[in-house]
C-alpha cells in the first residue's frame, strides 16, 4: 500500500495517497460474522434473505474501504472516501488534539494498527483509519503531533527512527506488581467485596424475611425449595465473577503502563492484549486530579487522571484514556500532577490578601498543596445530612424486618419502635462519622498560577487547575448554603461533556467572592508563569 | 475604563440591591437591570405554558378522571383549579422576582452576570474567553423589540445569558464583544 510513495517520505502524499491494506477486510469480516450470528438467532426462516442483504452491505463496505485514500500535506491530514458520493475530510494540523493508536488481538495477528485522530471541536473521532501498517501509524503520529504546521524541509527519517524519536524520555513505568496492586485496590473491587459480605450477613439474619412472611416459616420453605438458595448463590457467584473480571480487565488494560514525555506531548502506552498508545498534548490538559480511594489512602497510594479538552471519549468509552498513573505512592502522584499541570511550587506561600492565612510553604520536592479547611457551616450542613440519614433508616428498617405495614410509624409495636430507635441511632452514628469525613475531605488553596480543590468522603479527589485554563468563574449558592453563609465556586474549563468542572464546595461566601476576584485578577497581567498564554497586553483593548 | 459610559441607553443605577448586598462585585462598575419589558415577555411566555398545562390537566380530569387514583371526596374540577391557581401564582410572582435578581455588569476585563431565584448564580466571564456571542429573538421578543444575548466560551454549555436587552443595544454589545478574538493559542474544545 505504500509502494507508490517515495522512499524518502514514508507517509503518503497527495500525489501518492495511501490505501488501507486488505487486512482491514478481515476486520470488516468479523463484523459480518457477528451480524450473521445475531440474525441467525432472531430471523428464523428469513435468514437467507437477511444474510444476502448483509453480504451486500459487506461488499459495499469493502469497496468503500478499498477506495479510502489518505495522505498528509504540510497543512493537514486528509481522508477521502466514497465511490459515488465522494467525501474528503481535511483536518488541519493545528486542530489536531491527539493521535491514538490501538492494536487489538486481531489487529496484531493481521499486522495492522488502528489510528484515530481527534481534533478540536469534533463531536466524535474526526479521522479514523481502521488499519495501517504499524510503522506507518507511528510515523503518522510523530508527523502530526511533533512536526506542527511548519513545512517539511529536511528529509523525513525512516519510520523506525521517527517512532523512536516520539518515545521521548520515560516519565514512569509501572512494574507488573504495581499493576496488580492497582487492580486489587480498585474501589469497585473493595466496594463489591463489602456488599457481598453485607449480603451474606443479611441473608443469614433473614433481614428481608418480613416481606415473605414469618422468618420461622421461611427457613423450612427454603429447605423445601432449593432453587431459591440456588438462585441466591448464583447471583452472588455472578457478582463475584464480575469483580474478578473487573480485576482482570484492569490488569490487562494497564499491563506495561509506560508514560513518556517528549517536548509538550505526553504519550501513554499500556495493555497486554489490546495495546493502546495514547497521546496527550500538555497544552490540552485542563485540570489534573489526584484520586485516593479508601484502600489506597490506607496504603498511601493514589492515582492521577487528567481532564483533556476536546477529547470525546475521555474516561468513558475506553476507561483509562485519561489516566496518567494507575496507582503509585502519594508523593509521586502529586509530583506528577504538579509536573503535568505546570505547577512549580516555589517553597514560599503565595501572598494571599484574602481572609484566612496563606497556606504554609510547600516543599518543591513533594508538592502536595496545603489546603485551607472549609468553614464550620460546611460541617454543619453535612451533619444535617447525617441526621436525615439516621431518620430515614429509623423509618425504613422496621418495614424491612416486619413487612410493608410497618412503613407507617403509628402502626409500630414496641418491638418495632425499639428496632427503629436502635437502627436509627446506629445510622446516626455512621452518618455523623461520614459527615466529619466529608468535611475533612473538603479543602481549597489559591496557589497563584493554580488553584487546588479537594472533596470526597471516602474517595478523596484533589483537583489541580492551571488558572490559565479557566473559561469563566461561577459562584453559586442554594438556599441551604445561604442559610449558613456558604457558596460553591466553580471554574468551568474546556472539558469533555461528561467530566466535571473543578469546584470548591461550600466556601464561605466572602471567601468565594474574594477568591473569584483574586483568580480573575491574577489572570489579568500576562505573567510569564501562566502556561500557554499569549503575552498580549489587554489594558485598553475594550474602550468602545 | 468601563463600558458603561458609551452604551446607547443610560444604565439604571442600582444603589439598592436589597436581596444580597454581599454579592455586589468588587471593582463595582454599574450594575445594570434588564429591560423592564422583559417582565412582560416572561409573563406572556409563562401564560402560554399555563394555558397549555391547565388545559391538559382539565382534559385529563374530564376524560380520564375515573381512572385516576383520586380520593372520592375531591370535587370535580379540583385538579384543574389547583393547576390554574399554581400557574396564577407563578405568573404573578416569578417574573418580578426574576427581574429584580437578574443583573449584569460590564467590568474592565470581564462580563459579570447574576441570576437565579432559589439558587443564586454569579458568573464572571473574561472577555478574552469568549468564543461566540449570539443574539436570539423569538416572535414575542421581536414584537416587543427585545433581544437575548448568549455568550459561549470553550467550556461546554452556555456560559452567560442576558435575556432582556433592547434590540439595538444587544446588537452593539454583540459587535463589541465579538471583537475580542479568543487568544491565539486557545485551549479547549
Amino acid at each position: 500500500m505504500t509502494e507508490g510513495a517515495p522512499r524518502s517520505s514514508p507517509l503518503p502524499t497527495p500525489e501518492a495517497p495511501g490505501r488501507l491494506p486488505w487486512a482491514v477486510a478481515v476486520l470488516e469480516g468479523r463484523n459480518l460474522l457477528l451480524g450473521l450470528a445475531g440474525i441467525a438467532l432472531v430471523a428464523g426462516d428469513a435468514f437467507r434473505w437477511w444474510a444476502l442483504g448483509l453480504g451486500l452491505v459487506f461488499v459495499g463496505r469493502l469497496i468503500r474501504l478499498r477506495l479510502t485514500l489518505w495522505w498528509v500535506t504540510d497543512e493537514s491530514f486528509v481522508i477521502q472516501r466514497g465511490l459515488l458520493f465522494r467525501s474528503r475530510r481535511v483536518i488541519s494540523r493545528a486542530r489536531i488534539q491527539a493521535v491514538d493508536l490501538e492494536r487489538g488481538l486481531l489487529h496484531r495477528l493481521l499486522g495492522v494498527t488502528e489510528v484515530r485522530v481527534e481534533a478540536l471541536g469534533g463531536g466524535s473521532t474526526e479521522g479514523a483509519l481502521p488499519g495501517v501498517a504499524p510503522a506507518q501509524a507511528s510515523a503518522l503520529r510523530a508527523e502530526l503531533l511533533l512536526r506542527k504546521p511548519k513545512p517539511r524541509q529536511r528529509e523525513a527519517p525512516a519510520p523506525e527512527e521517527e517512532a523512536e524519536a516520539l518515545e521521548g524520555e520515560v516519565v514512569l513505568r509501572l512494574p507488573g506488581g504495581e499493576v496488580v496492586v492497582a487492580g486489587l485496590t480498585e474501589s469497585r473491587l473493595g466496594a463489591g467485596l463489602a456488599v457481598v459480605g453485607v449480603g451474606f450477613e443479611a441473608l443469614r439474619q433473614g433481614a428481608f424475611s418480613g416481606w415473605f412472611g414469618d422468618p420461622e416459616s421461611w427457613a423450612p420453605a427454603v429447605a423445601a425449595l432449593p432453587w431459591v438458595a440456588l438462585l441466591v448463590g448464583f447471583t452472588i457467584l455472578v457478582f463475584l465473577f464480575s469483580l474478578v473480571l473487573s480485576f482482570i480487565l484492569t490488569v490487562l488494560g494497564y499491563w506495561g503502563f509506560t508514560l513518556r514525555r517528549r517536548g509538550d506531548v505526553l504519550a501513554v502506552e499500556r495493555g497486554l492484549l489490546t495495546q493502546h498508545r495514547e497521546t496527550v498534548p500538555l497544552r490540552r490538559i485542563q485540570a489534573v486530579r489526584v484520586v485516593e480511594n479508601p484502600f489506597r489512602r490506607l496504603m498511601g497510594l493514589a492515582a492521577v487522571k487528567v481532564v483533556v479538552g476536546g477529547r470525546v471519549d475521555a474516561g468513558n468509552r475506553r476507561s483509562g484514556t485519561n489516566v496518567l498513573l494507575p496507582v503509585g505512592p502519594r508523593d509521586r502522584a502529586f509530583a506528577l500532577a504538579a509536573q503535568v499541570s505546570g505547577w512549580a511550587p516555589s517553597g514560599e506561600p503565595p501572598q494571599g490578601e484574602g481572609e484566612g492565612q496563606p497556606p504554609p510553604p510547600v516543599d518543591p520536592g513533594t508538592p502536595i498543596p496545603n489546603l485551607h479547611p472549609m468553614p464550620r457551616g460546611a460541617r454543619a450542613r453535612r451533619r444535617v445530612r447525617g441526621l436525615a440519614f439516621g431518620l430515614l433508616v429509623a423509618w425504613v428498617v422496621p418495614a424491612l424486618r416486619y413487612g410493608p405495614s410497618a412503613l407507617l410509624p403509628w402502626n409500630w409495636t414496641g418491638a418495632q419502635g425499639g428496632l427503629a430507635v436502635g437502627a436509627g441511632l446506629l445510622a446516626l452514628l455512621v452518618g455523623l462519622a461520614l459527615a466529619e469525613g466529608a468535611w475533612r475531605g473538603l479543602g481549597w488553596a489559591y496557589l497563584g498560577t493554580h488553584a487546588a480543590f479537594r472533596e470526597g468522603i471516602l474517595e478523596r479527589v484533589t483537583t489541580l487547575v492551571p488558572l490559565a485554563r479557566l473559561q469563566s468563574v461561577e459562584v453559586v449558592s442554594n438556599p441551604f448554603q445561604r442559610r449558613r453563609g456558604l457558596a460553591t465556586l466553580t471554574i468551568p474549563v474546556a472539558r469533555p461533556p461528561l467530566e466535571e468542572d473543578p469546584r470548591a464546595l461550600d466556601l464561605s461566601q466572602e471567601e468565594a467572592e474574594s477568591l473569584r476576584e483574586r483568580i480573575l485578577e491574577g489572570r489579568r497581567p500576562p505573567g510569564a508563569g501562566e502556561m500557554g498564554l499569549s503575552p498580549t497586553p489587554r489594558s485598553g483593548m475594550f474602550i468602545g | 475604563m468601563t463600558l458603561s459610559g458609551d452604551l446607547p441607553t443610560p444604565p439604571p443605577e442600582s444603589p439598592e440591591s436589597p436581596e444580597s448586598p454581599e454579592e455586589a462585585p468588587r471593582p463595582s462598575p454599574t450594575l445594570r437591570f434588564l429591560d423592564p419589558r422583559v417582565r412582560l415577555l416572561w409573563r406572556l411566555g409563562t401564560g402560554i405554558r399555563a394555558v397549555v398545562w391547565t388545559a391538559g390537566v382539565a382534559a385529563l380530569e374530564h376524560w380520564g378522571g375515573d381512572r385516576l387514583p383520586l380520593p372520592d371526596a375531591l370535587p370535580p374540577g379540583a385538579l384543574t383549579a389547583a393547576m390554574a391557581l399554581w400557574w396564577i401564582l407563578v405568573l404573578l410572582l416569578l417574573p418580578g422576582i426574576r427581574y429584580r435578581r437578574w443583573r449584569y455588569a460590564l467590568r474592565d476585563a470581564d462580563l459579570w452576570i447574576r441570576r437565579g431565584i432559589l439558587v443564586h448564580r454569579v458568573s464572571v466571564i473574561p472577555y478574552r474567553r469568549l468564543q461566540f456571542v449570539d443574539t436570539r429573538q423569538g416572535p414575542l421578543e421581536r414584537w416587543l423589540g427585545l433581544t437575548e444575548l448568549v455568550v459561549h466560551t470553550a467550556a461546554p454549555g452556555t456560559s452567560g445569558l442576558i435575556p432582556g436587552l433592547e434590540a439595538e443595544e444587544a446588537e452593539s454589545l454583540r459587535e463589541r464583544l465579538a471583537r475580542f478574538a479568543p487568544e491565539a493559542d486557545d485551549e479547549g474544545a
